[in-house]
C-alpha cells in the first residue's frame, strides 16, 4: 500500500461504531480505510444479545460477524493493526501503525471504544492472564464447572456473568459495591431465581490471594471467601491516548467530548461509541454515532471541496 | 501452502470468542485439528492446566508447542502460514 495515498477519512476502530461509519463512508463515496485491532469490537464477547433490533436472539460474535459481511460489501481498505500514533500535519493527519505503516487521511474517525476496568488491587497482576482472575466472563465462565466463584459488579455484565456462571458453578458470590444493581431488570429478575447465586451487597474485594492461582478473597467485612475464580466486571474506561495526542478535548470522565455530530475540538476528527460520553452504552447507540460521525466527515469533506473550488 | 503434519488440539469452550475465532482461522487456512471442550471434560481441563500453566481458552497446541490466547501470529508461526 502506497504511503503517499491521501484518504478522505480514516476510521480507527471496528467495532460497531467503526463499522457503521465506515458502511456509511462508503455509500457517500468517500475513499474510506478502516484500521482495527480486530474486526468486531467488545460485543465479540457478549454470549447472548437480545436487544439489538431485527435480531431476536444472537450471539455478539455471530451479530458483529454480519456487521463485518456487511461492511465487506463496500468499497473501504479494511487493516487488521493497531494504530499507535496519530498526529495532525498541515493538512491531513497522519496515523503509524504497530506494523510500521503509515497512513494519511483529511479526516479521522475514531472509533476505539474502551478497556476494561481492573480493580486495582496490590496482586492482582499475579492472577491474570488464566490464573483466576477473569475480565471475560464469555471466555472463562465454562471453566467454572463444579467450582465456587465470585463476580465483582452491579451493572449489566456482571448480572449477565452471574447468569451464565450459574450453569456451571455450584456456588456464585456476587458481589456489590452499592446497595441496588445497575442493569436490565429483566435480567435481574431472571437472577434471582438462581439458587447458587449470594448477593453481597455493600462489598469491595479489599486483597486476593492464592499460591499459583487464586485462592481467596479478603472483602471490606473482614470476611474471607475460599473461591477459585474471580470474575471483574465493573465496567470499563474509554481508550483516549490517539485522541489525546492530537489534542482532542477529554471530559472529566475521560470520554472524547463531541458535538451531537459527534464533531470534536479539533475540526475533522470526530468520535464514536464507547468512546464518548453516553448515557447508554449499546450496540444501537454506537452504530448511530457511526452513522452521524461519517455523515458530519462529508459535509464536512462537501464544503471544503466547495470552498477550495471558489 | 506449508501445511506441517503437527498435532493441533484447541482446548476450547462453547462460549469463548477467541475460541471461535482461532478455530475460524484454523479451519480457513485448512489445517485440521482435535476440538476439546474443556467445560465438559474436566481431565482435559486438568491437562490443559499443566500444559499452560494456566486455566484461561483458548489454549492451542501444535505439535510440542503451546499457544496461549488467540495469538494469530504465533500461530501462523508454528504451522508455517504466510
Ligand atoms: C460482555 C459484553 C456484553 C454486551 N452485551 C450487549 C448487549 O447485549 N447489547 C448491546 O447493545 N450492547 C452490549 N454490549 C455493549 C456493546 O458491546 C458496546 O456498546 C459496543 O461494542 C461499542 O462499540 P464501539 O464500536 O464503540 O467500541 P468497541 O466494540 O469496543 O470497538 C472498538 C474497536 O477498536 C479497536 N481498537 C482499540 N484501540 C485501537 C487502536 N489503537 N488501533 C486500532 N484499533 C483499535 C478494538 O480492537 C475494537 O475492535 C456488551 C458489551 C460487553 C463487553
Amino acid at each position: 500500500m502506497s504511503k503517499e495515498q491521501l484518504y478522505d477519512l480514516a476510521i480507527i476502530g471496528g467495532g460497531a461504531a467503526g463499522i457503521t461509519a465506515a458502511i456509511y463512508a462508503a455509500r457517500y463515496k468517500l475513499k474510506t480505510i478502516l484500521i482495527t485491532k480486530e474486526f468486531g469490537g467488545v460485543a465479540m464477547e457478549a454470549h447472548n444479545i437480545e436487544n439489538y433490533p431485527g435480531f431476536p436472539q444472537i450471539a455478539g460474535i455471530d451479530l458483529m460477524k454480519k456487521f463485518v459481511d456487511h461492511l465487506k460489501k463496500f468499497e473501504v481498505d479494511l487493516v487488521e493493526d493497531e494504530v499507535g500514533r496519530a498526529e495532525k500535519n498541515d493538512n491531513h493527519f497522519s496515523l503509524t501503525t504497530k506494523k510500521g505503516k503509515v497512513y494519511n487521511s483529511k479526516t479521522l474517525i475514531i472509533a476505539v471504544g474502551t478497556q476494561r476496568r481492573k480493580l486495582d488491587l496490590l496482586g492482582e497482576e499475579k492472577f491474570v492472564n488464566g490464573k483466576g482472575i477473569s475480565y471475560c466472563y464469555t471466555c472463562d465462565a465454562p471453566l467454572s464447572k463444579n467450582k465456587t466463584v465470585a463476580v465483582v459488579g452491579g451493572g449489566d455484565s456482571a448480572v449477565q456473568a452471574a447468569l451464565l456462571l450459574s450453569k456451571y458453578a455450584t456456588k456464585i458470590y456476587l458481589l456489590l459495591r452499592g446497595e441496588k444493581f445497575k442493569a436490565e431488570p429483566i435480567a435481574i429478575d431472571h437472577l434471582l431465581t438462581k439458587k447458587n447465586v449470594e448477593i453481597l451487597y455493600k462489598t469491595n474485594v479489599v486483597e486476593v490471594s492464592g499460591e499459583k492461582f487464586l485462592k481467596k478473597i479478603k472483602l471490606n467485612s473482614g470476611k474471607t471467601l475460599d473461591i477459585d475464580g474471580l470474575f471483574v466486571e465493573i465496567g470499563a474506561v474509554p481508550s483516549t491516548f490517539l485522541a489525546k495526542q492530537l489534542g482532542v478535548a477529554i471530559d472529566e470522565n475521560s470520554h472524547v467530548t463531541v458535538t451531537p455530530q459527534m464533531e470534536t475540538n479539533i475540526p475533522g476528527v470526530y468520535a464514536a461509541g464507547d468512546i464518548v460520553p453516553r448515557f447508554l452504552k449499546q450496540l444501537v447507540v454506537a452504530a448511530s454515532d457511526g452513522a452521524i460521525a461519517a455523515t458530519t466527515a462529508y459535509n464536512y469533506l462537501m464544503k471544503q471541496s466547495h470552498t477550495a473550488k471558489k | 501452502m506449508a501445511e506441517k503434519k503437527q498435532k493441533v488440539v484447541v482446548y476450547s469452550t462453547p462460549t469463548c470468542t477467541y475460541c471461535v475465532m482461532a478455530k475460524d482461522f484454523l479451519k480457513e487456512h485448512n489445517i485440521k485439528f482435535e476440538n476439546i471442550d474443556v467445560s465438559e471434560n474436566r481431565k482435559a481441563a486438568e491437562e490443559m492446566v499443566e500444559k499452560s500453566g494456566q486455566m484461561g481458552v483458548p489454549v492451542i497446541e501444535i505439535g510440542k508447542q503451546i499457544i496461549v490466547g488467540f495469538d494469530k501470529e504465533a500461530i501462523k508461526k508454528a504451522l508455517n502460514i504466510k
